[in-house]
């Protein structure tokens, strides 16, 4: 006899309660005065011995309850010799199908190494087979239905269950045939772990694990993130950032390719539960302005091909050539203004800046029809002059820009007010020192994009003018960066197709005050207009590239976090093929996971799964060792005859409930 | 229904609650014979039995006057003589008669009522009656007498009596018949808690005396039936024995044993031709009544 929990016995010192208490125990009686004592005498050590019989019989019967509890859960299970009522062989299989065994030609392997043990077995035996992670089960067939049924099945991606085949064994001691278990896996950490916490073997006639004679060591890098940086014309820089969740350092290789163009490869390695960041410059031969497809990929060993993949939309702006014209009334302010445009020119290369610089002496209404902006470093009479020209020059989409210097002509900036090619009117010059009041204020402009944002970045508060004028905007127009007078910065107003701006400082401030910050280039962007270089998304294989909102999938109704490149999430919603989600209006890729199980779309890998120190074949024999049990030799030598165990929990538990009744039997009915 | 009413003196619980002795045996005795039709037992000590001839020296309270007035001649009266026998009762008076059982008054008790009705109806009928009460040893004697005013130290020293001390029956029986010369009635009320080889030794002692014996046994229905449940300490009211028993375990083999040892005493007292009574204390009196004027008028014959 054995037990399951031997560790329960213990309890069987309980039995000292009992004891004790009838050790001290002291009969309660009532005292009766009596004469006719000779005839109690007789049946006086009748009663004696009827109550000691009672009470010993109440100790026994409270003694056996708790020795029956304690061996009903310390379980106790006897053993004996059952003669084999049949020969017939019954197999069974357990065919690990999770996703691990996908990695190469593993499940391959176990499929050939089943398929052999079938071939030698006689064409009688039973044979059922279960797929461990499918959960998909074939019950007692003949050896070609098995094989047929073998061969469909399929890795899934779904964790290995061991009690799927635990489940299908027959109870112990009911078997007394020839029995055989094959169990087909990888045994990857998760089966060992489930292993480990098996509890008592199964006794059967033979066992035998089928696992990878060489397992390489698997591996699980993933690539968190991939974003491009300084961009080019002719070449996509990708920084791609990776984790590995393995338990060994892993040799990785990232490849990433521009729709079919060549691949580029870079390797990587990885530390188990680190991250690590890789750069890859892809050549770039098509920058129409339509998104292109990048894939970024890493080889891993963990069977989980989807989760090594990442997919990128990148759509470059259209290749543009600005013509700037700069009227000046001093070479110093031009030269400042040219200097910055020339700065901002060479940061985005794909705009062009195509800068003249023109004295108002030498302005006539046909330079306007080439240029796309007009700056104006201080407002010149010169200008009433090319009024007309200006008003049209806006109204088909010119830009207009104006500095307020010290030297104006307030004539022609009534002139230029009135006529719509200002959006707030200068009144009167202040001379003395102001401050900005806010770095950014509330704006209604559709304008107000990446550049608008790129200039949040920078803290513009307190930035000191030396002189301003004090202004009255007009109906339409739009103030950016308030001064403490309550005056703007900067006027905006749109007026037909174009745009009139009007900075309340003059070009020499704003730039040699301005330019000692990093901010003059995001502001001469913005006043420009020059969005965004680069646009970037991520999506899934084969769907649709959008921009609108990041990736897509063909995939079933899924919710999906959608985490921007500034860290903020959002929540979306994969439907009919296609991600919904609030536009994200940020540059940089945007990352998606879907929580819960499974996972598909994500970038995680099922719980379990993940790596993967490959079992030695010690581990996998001892783990055997724990599932089963084989007939012992000496049964073996008797011929048709097996070991039948039989457990006696529910037999011990049963008793102990009858004991009760009855001690309360004699407990209540005896003392009478 | 004044019958009826006088009949219910004869219930020991009735007599408990009189307390008065004197009155105790006066309502017994009237309650039996009100019970009774005319009663076959008046005048037996004066009875008429021939005439003879008138001698010189007869005393003249005797001469027949009617018949010298009608003959001329004088004639003696004759009369059986008198029956005047002396009547002992022995009550016992050890501890063990003062088990009461579950109702209000002991055998003791019981015993008492007895003797002072049995006390009040010999005085009654010209008998001397005297009364003994013992434990272990001979406590209060009271030689027969048969004057009226006995009764009064009869019923005085019965409603003293207290229950005390072992049972020595035997003892005292020998000593009672050593010292009482006078052949006459012994009435015994016991619960004959003693050897049993002993008291029948000393009944066959006084028996040798050629007294008349009446035995009375008092039992309470407790003592016959052991009516007790669960566990309980019997303690002995004369010793320190003690025994803890289930009665329901024991009850019906402890009844079959007093049932034999009554048979037995009833046996041997039927041999040595000893009128034997069994009392119940829970029943009424009468049947003690019978018995003794049952023995009275076998003896007459």
């Amino acid at each position: 006899m054995s037990f399951l929990n031997i560790l329960f016995l213990v309890g069987a010192v309980g039995i000292a309660g009992p004891i004790l208490a009838h050790l001290l125990a002291r009969p309660r009686f009532k005292r009766i005065p009596f004469t006719m004592m000779q005839f109690l005498e007789a049946g006086e050590m009748e009663s004696q011995r009827r109550r000691r019989f009672r009470n010993i019989l109440i100790l026994l019967l409270r003694c056996a309850i708790i020795l029956c509890i304690v061996l009903g859960f310390a379980g106790p299970v006897f053993e004996e010799k059952v003669a084999a009522t049949e020969d017939q062989a019954t197999v069974i299989v357990g065919v690990d199908d999770s996703l691990s065994l996908a990695y190469e030609n593993r499940f391959e392997e176990s499929r050939n190494a089943i398929e052999q043990r079938l071939a030698a077995l006689p064409a009688d035996a039973r044979i059922t087979i279960v797929g461990l992670a499918s959960g998909q089960r074939l019950q007692e067939a003949d050896v070609p239905t098995a094989v047929a049924f073998l061969k469909q099945l399929e890795p899934v991606p779904a964790t290995a269950v061991l009690s799927n085949l635990l489940n299908s064994l027959p109870p112990s001691g009911e078997h007394a045939g020839n029995l055989s278990v094959y169990l087909a896996s990888d045994f990857t950490p998760h089966m060992l772990g489930q292993i480990s916490g098996h509890g008592e073997p199964a006794t059967v006639s033979n066992y035998e694990a089928l696992f990878p004679t060489d397992p390489t060591p698997p591996t699980n890098g993933r690539i968190i993130s991939v974003r491009p940086s300084a961009p080019t014309a002719e070449v996509l820089q990708l920084a791609v950032v990776l984790e590995h969740q393995g338990a060994e350092v892993a040799h990785l290789e990232i490849q990433a390719h521009i729709g079919d163009s060549e691949t580029v490869v870079a390797p990587v390695t990885l530390h188990p539960g680190r991250r690590g960041s890789v750069t890859l410059r892809l050549p770039n031969e098509d920058t129409s302005g339509e998104s292109i497809p990048v894939t970024v990929s890493v080889r891993t060993n963990d069977g989980l091909a989807a989760d090594n993949h990442h997919y990128l939309g990148v759509a470059f702006p259209e290749r543009s050539e600005t013509y700037v014209l700069i009227l000046c009334t001093n070479r110093r302010e031009a030269f400042l203004v040219q200097t910055a445009l020339d700065a901002l020119g060479n940061s985005l290369p794909h705009f062009q800046f195509t800068t003249q610089v023109m004295p108002y002496g030498l302005l006539d209404p046909s330079s306007l029809q080439v240029a796309d902006t007009v700056i104006v470093t201080a407002a010149d009479p010169a200008l009433e002059r090319v009024s007309d020209a200006l008003e049209t020059f806006v109204k088909d989409g010119g830009q207009l820009i104006t500095f307020l210097g010290r030297e104006q002509d307030e004539s022609t900036l009534k002139t230029l007010y009135t006529r719509g090619l200002l959006p707030a009117h200068p009144l009167e010059l202040k001379e003395n020192a102001i401050t900005l009041t806010a770095a950014v204020a509330p704006t209604r402009s559709s304008k107000a994009s990446g550049a608008l944002r790129a200039l949040q970045n920078y803290d513009l508060g307190g930035y000191v003018f030396d002189a301003w004028y004090a202004c009255e905007m007009a109906p339409d127009s739009e103030a950016q960066w308030f001064l403490e007078s309550g005056d703007a910065l900067l006027y905006r107003r749109e007026s037909g197709a174009g745009e009139t701006i009007l900075l309340n400082t003059s070009a020499d401030d704003s730039l040699s005050g301005l330019s000692k910050s990093p901010a003059v280039l995001p502001l001469y962007s913005y006043l420009l207009g020059t969005e965004g270089t680069l646009l970037v998304a991520s999506f899934d294989a084969d769907a649709p590239i959008r921009f609108t909102c990041a990736p897509s999938s063909a995939s079933e109704n899924r919710s999906v976090i959608i985490t921007t490149p500034a860290g903020q999430r959002r929540d979306g919603e994969f439907a009919q093929g296609s991600l919904r989600a609030p536009p994200l209006n940020e540059l940089g890729i945007a990352t998606s996971t879907t929580p819960g199980a499974p996972v598909y779309l994500g970038l995680n890998v099922p719980p379990g799964e993940t790596d993967l120190t490959p079992a030695t074949e010690a581990q996998i024999q001892g783990a055997m060792a724990r599932l089963f049990r084989k007939a012992s030799a000496e049964t073996a030598q008797e011929g048709n005859h097996t070991t039948a165990r039989t457990h006696f929990s529910a037999w011990a538990l049963a008793a102990a409930l009858g004991l009760l009744l009855l001690e309360t039997f004699v407990a209540n009915r005896m003392v009478r | 229904m004044a019958a009826t009413t006088k009949q219910n003196y004869l219930d020991p619980q009735v007599l408990n609650r009189l307390g008065n002795m004197s009155l105790v045996a006066r309502c017994c005795v009237q309650g039996f014979f009100s019970g009774l039709h005319p009663s076959p037992f008046h005048g037996f000590s004066v009875e008429y039995s021939d005439h003879r001839q008138y001698e010189r020296g007869d005393d003249l309270r005797f001469l027949d006057w009617k018949a010298y007035a009608r003959s001329d001649k004088l004639y003696i009266k004759r009369f059986l003589q008198e029956t005047n026998v002396p009547v002992h009762i022995l009550l016992d008076a050890s501890n063990s008669m003062t088990f009461s059982g579950d109702s209000d008054y002991s055998k003791l008790s019981y015993g008492c009522f007895l003797s002072a009705a049995l006390a009040f109806l010999m005085l009654g009928q010209g008998d001397s009656v005297g009364l003994t009460i013992f434990n272990d040893k001979i406590r209060t004697k009271i030689p027969p007498r048969s004057r009226r005013t006995h009764l009064h130290a009869i019923l005085k020293a019965l409603q003293h009596c207290k229950g005390t001390g072992q049972t020595d029956l035997g003892s005292v029986l020998h000593t009672f018949a050593e010292t009482t010369s006078r052949r006459g009635i012994v009435i015994l009320i016991s619960d004959l808690l003693d050897d049993k080889e002993e008291i029948q030794r000393a009944l066959a002692h006084l028996k040798f005396l050629q007294h008349d014996i009446l035995l009375f046994h008092t039992l309470d229905h407790m003592e016959l039936a052991l009516p007790y449940d669960g566990l309980v300490q019997f303690e002995d009211m004369e010793s320190d024995n003690r025994v803890q028993v289930y009665p329901k375990a024991i009850r019906e083999a402890y009844m079959e044993k007093v049932a034999a040892y009554l048979e037995s005493i009833e046996k041997e007292t039927g041999r040595s031709q000893i009128d034997y009574c069994r009392l119940d204390t829970s029943k009424p009196l009468d049947r003690a009544f019978f018995a003794y004027l049952g023995k009275r008028k076998r003896m007459r014959k």
